[in-house]
């Protein structure tokens, strides 16, 4: 079973024509101006140009259903945090009076909270975080679709990260297919023995969890085992490790770099002094 | 020069009391550039001997240990694993679990590189060690991509990348397919000829011959205990050796039993090879040109079967569009039949078990798949658990309760039975295997085949009239296959229940399935009774499949003698032979 977030091996730009730091750097600049900007006029071109590489790195559509997914998960925090930003104070950018104007909104007179419900503001807002949110997603499938996890772990290396800490991420990423497949075949074994979680009954839900918990933490608690001897028996642990890969990098690297490291500052700049990004 | 010196070693797990002890008081050395095989019975303490070969025990699994290993001239009591991992390599089991890196190159380099050797080195010592485990045309591969077969060399190859003096393998080849195994033990056998690598091997007897065919030296234990230590031959021939059930290679059997006949050899031989070499000559000696079954023997019992009980039609099944792993598969099985599916690691076998339990769905529209003549694909799982049902491959997957009894009861409960109903369901199941003795057993710590009746019995409650077993013999010694497979046959014969087997033990198939099916990258690609489909050598390679040994032998034997291609059971061969010498002798 493949993960979701898997490098397939391509031969576009993206795959070849960069090195894995570059496309690092350049992750992390679009996760910190996400975290940075709320306005959509800015992040909507930040999620457009990830959709446009998403495509020359020929990363399947399929992929992108995680953003509904992941949406989908989290609407209940989404839907309080919308409701809650009914009141103009909270808009330093937007016209305070056009931002509160009520689609559907009540006063609560308790625990502070006053206004609630939607305005023009907080749908501004909603679509700002929809956004934020599905940039992250998208640039994070155009990297890990385009990086193999042993080049980021190489680069990692080379970049003096603790190998142990490199060897988390390399091991947790090669072992969330190989966890996925032993969950899909507990849960398939114990269906075959007519288990369902089809109740309402919170005991019973608890209960019928065990068959699936109980095999999984011992399975697990195996390839722990398992994992560990065969670390140990590579010498890993042992002390310094080589990287396999330099640090050099191209002049187009370089000018990427340079390009979206100073798009980073310029836009610290241009919020501290001009609140771009601000709603 | 000694490699290995185990000096009244002992070793007990945390959990383990004085008596209990995993190893006990154990001394040998090893020679260097000696391969040696450690035979036992699962629990016999052979991973644990392994593991204190580089100090994983007691360093990392806990214990007690008395006495000294010594390695390489290194007692393992002053080193850490990671020190000792320069001397000692071990190979796992699963490969799987030792495989870290996303391209079979840099998973080589991975010991190397951790070693902080030079980046010239690591790059000339993977390139050996790529060379040495054949891996040349996988190099750019990710590993999760490569056969089962593959994906164990280069965790050899990175072992090898480490450049040990001992390399050990644990069960290397126990869940391979039959090609995957040559492979592996042929890599191991060249790597020790080739670097002088002291090689330590285990096994618990499914495998017993391709272990055969490699080592110089053979270690039994029992018990933690050290049972017999000697060459092959000698140790292979003693009868304790049957005792503790780890039990011979098939033409080591064959010779002994034709001595009890009165026919004599110059020795008793341990691989193919040499037992084709011997007969050839006793032949030539004895002036026997032919090979030829009596006439009174009885190739087949006849069996009878009812009407076809699963009917599949033209099943295709796609991942995705790339991955086509059932590539329109047809057949029928009639009820009170034992059939086996063979093939190689990935051929598709177990795509097609879950479509029979209906965990998959054909892709396909004019797909069949049918049981007791109902459409399953439009039938809810829980309607077809009662109709067919399949038992995975590795019983930790399921069991969960505190006590046997519990275990078996669960389905039954979640049918939300009457209590009545349940216990008597539940006291059914168990007196299938014998498990009465054992109800109030606690789960956690059951010896392997206990785990595996378990497995079994556990939907026995839901009473399907077909079982789908997924390797019902792995991990069981050689009494433990054939008192399972007896198990299974009761269950066929005395509750009519149609029995399907997914397994890589050829001997299973050939003593004891009514037919088999071969699947090959989807596709099936032989479908007979186990004479047919291991007559027919050209087929079989194509699916990676080797028949059995003893079948291979009258197949070696058939191009000079003539004889069967088809022989299935020593007894078998025996009795071609000893017809065959005695039908010379008297002039015929």
């Amino acid at each position: 079973m493949d993960t979701v977030f898997a490098y397939r091996q391509g031969t576009t730009f993206l795959h070849k024509g960069l090195h894995p730091f570059t496309k690092m750097v350049v992750f992390l600049v679009i996760v910190i101006l996400s975290g940075l900007w709320l306005d959509i006029r800015y992040l909507l071109p930040l999620l457009i140009l990830g959709f446009v590489l998403a495509y020359i790195a020929k990363a399947p559509a399929k992929l992108f259903l995680f953003i509904v997914f992941a949406l989908a998960l989290t609407w209940f925090p989404t839907v309080r945090s919308t409701i809650a930003q009914a009141r103009p104070e909270y808009f330093k950018v937007l016209d305070p009076e056009w931002a509160s104007t009520g689609i559907v909104t009540i006063n609560v007179p308790f625990l502070g909270l006053e206004r609630l419900g939607l305005t023009y503001g907080s749908l501004y807002w909603l679509a700002g975080r929809i956004c934020r949110f599905a940039t992250v997603v998208t640039w994070a499938i155009v990297f890990l679709y385009t990086t193999p996890i042993s080049d980021i772990a190489n680069t990692l290396y080379a970049l003096k990260v603790p190998p142990s800490i490199v060897f988390v991420v390399q091991i947790t990423y090669k072992f969330i297919p190989y966890m996925a497949s032993i969950i899909n075949q507990i849960q398939d074994a114990q269906k075959l023995r007519g288990w369902h979680l089809r109740t309402m009954n919170l005991i019973k839900v608890f209960k019928r969890s065990l068959p699936l918990a109980n095999p999984l933490m011992r399975r697990t608690a195996m390839i722990v085992e398992q994992v560990t001897i065969a670390t140990q028996v590579r010498g890993f642990g042992s002390g310094k490790v080589t990287p396999l890969r330099d640090l050099t990098l191209s002049l187009l690297d370089k000018l990427v770099i340079i390009l979206f490291v100073g798009g980073l500052i310029f836009a610290f700049i241009a919020m501290a002094l001009w609140k771009v990004g601000m709603i | 020069m000694k490699s290995i010196e185990a000096k009244e070693f002992s070793f007990r797990y945390l959990h383990q009391s004085e008596e209990e002890k995993a190893l006990s008081n154990l001394s040998f050395e090893v020679e260097e550039a000696s391969v040696v095989g450690i035979i036992g019975r699962a629990g016999a303490g052979k991973s644990t001997l392994v593991k204190s070969l580089n100090g994983l025990v007691p360093k990392v699994d806990l214990g007690y240990q008395e006495g000294d290993m010594i390695v390489d001239g290194l007692n393992t009591r002053q080193y850490d694993v990671n020190q000792l991992a320069r001397h000692v390599g071990i190979v796992l089991q699963n490969p799987e679990v030792q495989i870290f890196s996303l391209t079979v190159r840099d998973d080589v380099a991975f010991g190397p590189a951790n070693l902080g050797l030079p980046r010239e080195e690591i790059y000339q010592r993977v390139a050996e060690a790529i060379s040495a485990a054949e891996l040349e045309h996988l190099v750019d591969r990710n590993p999760n991509d490569i056969s089962g077969g593959e994906q164990q060399c280069l965790a050899i190859a990175g072992i090898l990348a480490m450049q040990p003096k001992i390399m050990a393998f644990d069960e290397p080849v126990s869940m391979l397919d039959p090609l995957g195994k040559q492979r592996v033990m042929n890599i191991l056998k060249q790597v020790t000829r080739r670097s002088g690598t002291t090689s330590i091997t285990t096994e618990s007897g499914a495998d017993i011959e391709a272990v055969a065919e490699v080592v110089d030296r053979i270690i039994a234990i029992d018990q933690g205990k050290l049972l017999i230590d000697g060459d092959p031959a000698t140790v292979l021939q003693d009868d304790r050796i049957q005792q503790i059930g780890v039990g011979r290679p098939q033409v080591t059997e064959l010779f002994l039993q034709l001595r009890k006949r009165g026919i004599e050899f110059e020795r008793i031989p341990i691989t193919l090879s040499d037992a084709e070499k011997l007969i050839s000559n006793k032949l030539r000696q004895l002036g026997v040109k032919r090979l030829m079954r009596p006439p009174d023997f009885q190739l087949q019992k006849v069996n009878h079967f009812g009407p076809p009980i699963v009917e599949v039609e033209n099943v295709h099944h796609f991942y995705n569009p790339q991955v086509h792993a059932l590539k329109g598969v047809s057949f029928d099985i009639p009820e009170g039949q034992i059939v086996g599916i063979i093939g190689q690691n990935g051929s598709g076998k177990t795509t097609l078990a879950r479509h029979l339990v209906g965990l998959l769905k054909p892709t396909n529209k004019d797909s069949v798949l049918k049981v007791k003549g109902i459409d399953i694909k439009k039938l809810r799982l829980d309607k077809i658990i009662r109709m067919i049902n399949y038992v995975f491959q590795n019983p930790d997957d399921q069991l969960f309760a505190e006590t046997i009894w519990d275990e078996i009861a669960f389905a039954p409960r979640m049918l939300d039975l009457p209590e009545e109903e349940v216990k008597r369901l539940t006291e059914e199941a168990m007196k299938v295997f014998d498990l009465e003795p054992y109800k109030g057993r606690y789960i956690f710590g059951l010896d392997e085949d206990l785990k595996t009746y378990l497995s079994i019995s556990c939907i026995l409650p839901l009473r399907p009239d077909v079982l789908l077993i997924d390797e019902p013999t792995t991990g069981l010694d050689e009494q433990g296959e054939v008192k399972m497979m007896q198990s299974l046959r009761n269950l066929r014969d005395q509750m009519g229940k149609t029995i399907v087997i997914i397994t890589h033990n050829m001997k299973t198939v050939g003593n004891h399935c009514d037919r088999v099916l071969v699947m090959s990258k989807g596709n099936l690609i032989l479908d007979g009774t186990p004479r047919e489909v291991f007559a027919n050598e050209e087929k079989l390679l194509e699916a990676d499949i080797l028949p059995p040994q003893i079948t291979r032998l009258g197949q070696v034997l058939s191009k000079e003698f003539g004889c069967p291609k088809d022989i299935l059971t020593i007894e078998e061969m025996v009795e071609v032979l000893d017809y065959s010498i005695k039908n010379s002798r008297n002039g015929a």
